[in-house]
C-alpha cells in the first residue's frame, strides 16, 4: 500500500510499504477514505518529538472503511468508521475511569519504558505519533491495523460525508475537552492562544457550553477572520500587547479560563512582554537540542488569568519547560487540567451535535489533497499557515 | 507685567569636566610580581576542588539521624539486580480483575509462556512442571519445577527441583486492591541464569536486567488479563 513515511526533519514521503494485517483478536483492518494532517504531526516533521524512525508511518486522525476483522471485534466489514487516535483497551484502570488516553494495556510492553523513564508512568498508545506512544503505524495511509477495534472506532451514519465527521477522530473532541477543562461558568471569559483547528473547536465548543465571551489570540489574520465568524472576539499579538488587552477587556479582573491551544513551538518574540523574552532563549535551547518545549503562550496564558482562574492545556508538550511561571501559578490560585484527549469519552455526544446541526465541523477545512501529495500539504502546512488552515487527504483520488 | 525671576527656564549650567585618574590594571597587579593569569586559574581550580573533597569527606563521614525503617517494600531495598551468582526481581503491579480470577490464571501454569520473557512452554502434572527455555545461543533448557505453596487466591511459590540446569525459586501473593480496583500481584523472583556470567554480561548488555525482564512480564500478563491480548504495534504476525 501507499503510506506517508517519516525521513527525517522536514522530508516526508509516499512510499510503497506492506499492507497491514489481523496480528490480535481484537483488530480491524480499515482501509482509509480520510485523513488528515493534525497541528501536531507539525511537531514530529519539526524533529521536535523524539523517537521518530526513519519509515514510520505518521497521520492519526483518519475514518474509513472496515475491510476486515479479527475475531474479537465487534465491527462488521463494510462499515464506516471514524478512529479515534488514541488507541484504549477499555478494561484497565484508566478506560474504566474514561481516561482512555491514558490507557495502560495499549502501549507495547517493550515501548513503554522510555516513557516511564521521562515522564514517570507509562504513556498511552497512539496512531502514528513516535515509539514513546507505541510506534504505531499511522493514518495518512490506504490501510490501517486498529487495535481494539471494539473500543475505539464510532460508527458514522452514511449520510454524514467524511469532511463533517472526520475531525471526530481528535481536533473535535480535543477543542471541546479543552473547554471542558476550562469548567466554564455563567458569565465567563474564556481566552484561547491559538487559532489553528485545535484552537478553532475550542472557542466554538467554548461559547456552546455557554461562555459569556471568548477571546481569541493570534497573528495569522485569516485564522483570526475564522475565529470571529465563530463568535471570538480577536486580539493580533502582533499589534497588541495580550495582557493588557486582556485586562482591560475585563474591567481589570482577567480571563476566567484560558485556554492554551498551541503547545510546545509557539511563536512571538516581541519583546514588550516578559513571557515573550522568555521564549527566545527556548528556542534557543529547541534549536540545540537541549529542550523540547517553546513555552511563550503557555507563560502569556498563566500570566493573564484570573485569580483562582482555570488554566486548560490542550496543546502538546514534551519535555522539560523550565521558567515555568510556577509563583503566578500559586500565588493566583490557579488550576490546570490538561491532557491527551480522551476521545471515547465524547464520541457519542459529538456524532449527535454534527447530526443536529449544532456543531460546524468543515469551516476550516483549506486544502484538500491526494495522499500522493501529502509531502506537499506539510511543507504549506507549515510554512504558509495564514493560508493553509487544514489539509484533508483523500488516499482514493 | 513683572516675570518672577523663578520661572523662568534658562540653558543649565555648562558641565565641568575633571581629569580622572585610571587605577592600575588589575592584570598587571600580577604579573607586575610574576604570577601569570593562567597560574592563577590553576590554584583557584585546585582550592575548589580541595574544597569539595573536602566537602564530600563529611558528608559521608557525618553521622547520620537514627532512622526507623519506613513502609517501603523491602524488594526495594534489595537492590532488585545481582546478589553473587543470583538474579533477584520483585515487582508487583495492579490488575484490574478480582482476586480468584488472577489466581486462577496464574495457578494454570501453562499461562507462563504467555507472559513471561524467554519461556517457551510449561507442562504440569499435580504439583510437578515441565517447564522449557529459550536459552541464550537458540538452544532450549529444560527444568523440573515443583510447586511448593499453593494457597488459594493468596500465595503461590515454585522452586527447581535440585540438580536442575537454571536453580530458581518464585513467589507470588495476591491481594485485593481497595474499592474494587482489582488486584495486587506481587511476584518475588530468585535464579541463576543460564550461560554464568556470559549470560549475566549478555543480559545486561541489552538491558534485559531481571528487574526489567519481571516487569515486561507482569505488564503482559496484565494485558492478557485485562484487555485479553498483548498489545502491539507490528503491522503483520511475522514482525509481531
Amino acid at each position: 500500500m501507499r503510506a506517508l513515511t517519516y525521513h527525517g526533519k522536514h522530508d516526508v514521503r509516499v512510499d510503497t510499504v506492506p499492507d497491514p494485517e489481523i496480528v490480535n483478536p481484537r483488530d480491524a483492518i480499515i482501509r482509509v477514505t480520510s485523513t488528515a494532517i493534525c497541528g501536531s504531526d507539525l511537531h514530529l516533521y519539526d524533529g521536535v518529538i523524539p523517537a521518530v524512525l526513519r519509515g514510520d508511518i505518521l497521520g492519526h486522525e483518519f475514518m474509513g472503511e472496515v475491510v476486515d476483522v479479527g475475531s474479537k471485534s465487534t465491527l462488521k466489514k463494510g462499515q464506516r468508521v471514524v478512529v479515534p487516535f488514541t488507541i484504549s483497551c477499555g478494561g484497565c484502570f484508566h478506560c474504566k475511569a474514561q481516561q482512555y488516553s491514558a490507557c495502560d494495556n495499549a502501549n507495547p510492553v517493550e515501548k513503554q519504558d522510555m516513557s516511564e523513564e521521562l515522564y514517570g508512568q507509562a504513556m498511552g498508545g497512539l496512531f502514528g505519533y513516535s515509539h514513546l506512544t507505541g510506534g504505531f503505524p499511522g493514518g495518512q495511509a490506504e490501510y490501517v491495523r486498529v487495535p481494539y477495534s471494539d473500543i475505539g472506532p464510532i460508527v458514522v451514519p452514511d449520510h454524514l460525508e467524511d469532511d463533517k465527521v472526520l475531525f471526530l477522530s481528535d481536533i473535535l473532541p480535543t477543542g471541546w475537552m479543552a473547554a471542558d477543562n476550562a469548567d466554564i461558568e455563567d458569565g465567563d471569559t474564556v481566552a484561547v492562544w491559538g487559532c489553528g483547528p485545535v484552537g478553532l473547536f475550542a472557542i466554538q465548543s467554548a461559547l456552546k457550553m455557554g461562555a459569556h465571551r471568548v477571546i481569541a489570540i493570534d497573528h495569522y489574520p485569516n485564522r483570526l477572520a475564522l475565529a470571529k465568524k465563530l463568535g471570538a472576539e480577536i486580539l493580533d499579538y502582533k499589534q497588541t500587547d495580550i495582557s493588557e488587552a486582556l485586562r482591560e477587556m475585563t474591567g481589570g479582573l482577567g480571563p476566567d479560563a484560558v485556554i492554551d491551544a498551541v503547545g510546545m513551538e509557539s511563536h512571538g518574540f516581541s519583546p514588550d512582554t516578559q513571557t515573550h523574552l522568555l521564549n527566545i532563549s527556548d528556542t534557543v535551547k529547541q534549536k540545540i537540542g537541549i529542550g523540547a518545549d517553546r513555552g511563550g503562550a503557555l507563560r502569556e496564558a498563566i500570566f493573564a488569568c484570573r485569580k483562582g482562574g482555570r488554566v486548560s492545556l490542550p496543546g502538546v508538550y514534551g519535555g522539560f519547560l523550565d521558567k515555568f511561571p510556577l509563583g503566578a501559578m500559586m500565588e493566583k490560585g490557579l488550576q490546570i487540567k490538561t491532557g491527551q484527549t480522551h476521545v471515547q469519552a465524547y464520541l457519542k455526544e459529538l456524532l449527535g451535535l454534527i447530526e443536529t446541526g449544532d456543531l460546524d465541523t468543515e469551516f476550516m477545512i483549506s486544502h484538500r489533497l491526494p495522499l500522493e501529495q501529502a509531502p506537499t500539504g506539510y511543507k504549506n502546512f507549515k510554512d504558509n499557515q495564514n493560508d493553509w488552515t487544514k489539509v484533508v487527504l483523500k488516499p482514493e483520488v | 507685567m513683572e516675570r518672577d525671576e523663578r520661572y523662568i527656564m534658562r540653558d543649565p549650567p555648562e558641565r565641568r569636566i575633571y581629569p580622572v585618574t585610571v587605577p592600575e590594571h588589575r592584570g598587571d597587579f600580577w604579573r607586575n610580581r610574576g604570577i601569570s593569569p593562567a597560574t592563577g586559574v590553576a590554584v583557584g581550580v585546585g582550592v575548589a576542588a580541595l574544597a569539595a573533597l573536602a566537602g564530600m569527606a563529611y558528608i559521608r563521614n557525618r553521622p547520620d539521624t537514627p532512622r526507623p525503617p519506613d513502609d517501603a517494600e523491602p524488594r526495594f531495598r534489595e537492590g532488585g539486580a545481582w546478589k553473587g551468582r543470583f538474579a533477584v526481581a520483585g515487582k508487583s503491579i495492579l490488575i484490574g480483575k478480582p482476586r480468584a480470577e488472577v489466581y486462577a490464571y496464574f495457578r494454570d501454569l501453562s499461562n507462563q509462556p504467555k507472559f513471561m520473557e524467554n519461556l517457551r512452554t510449561v507442562r504440569a502434572e499435580g504439583t510437578r512442571s515441565h517447564w522449557t527455555f529459550a536459552g541464550a545461543f537458540g538452544q532450549e533448557i529444560e527444568v523440573e519445577v515443583e510447586l511448593t505453596d499453593d494457597r488459594e487466591n493468596e500465595r503461590l511459590a515454585y522452586a527447581s527441583v535440585p540438580g536442575s540446569p537454571i536453580e530458581m525459586r518464585g513467589e507470588v501473593t495476591f491481594r485485593d486492591a481497595p474499592a474494587g480496583r482489582g488486584t495486587y500481584v506481587e511476584f518475588d523472583l530468585v535464579y541463576v541464569p543460564p550461560a554464568g556470567a556470559a549470560g549475566r554480561a549478555v543480559a545486561n548488555l541489552v538491558r534485559r536486567s531481571p528487574q526489567q525482564q519481571l516487569r515486561h512480564g507482569l505488564k503482559r500478563l496484565k494485558m492478557l488479563m485485562e484487555a485479553g491480548e498483548v498489545a502491539t504495534s507490528a503491522n503483520r504476525k511475522e514482525n509481531a
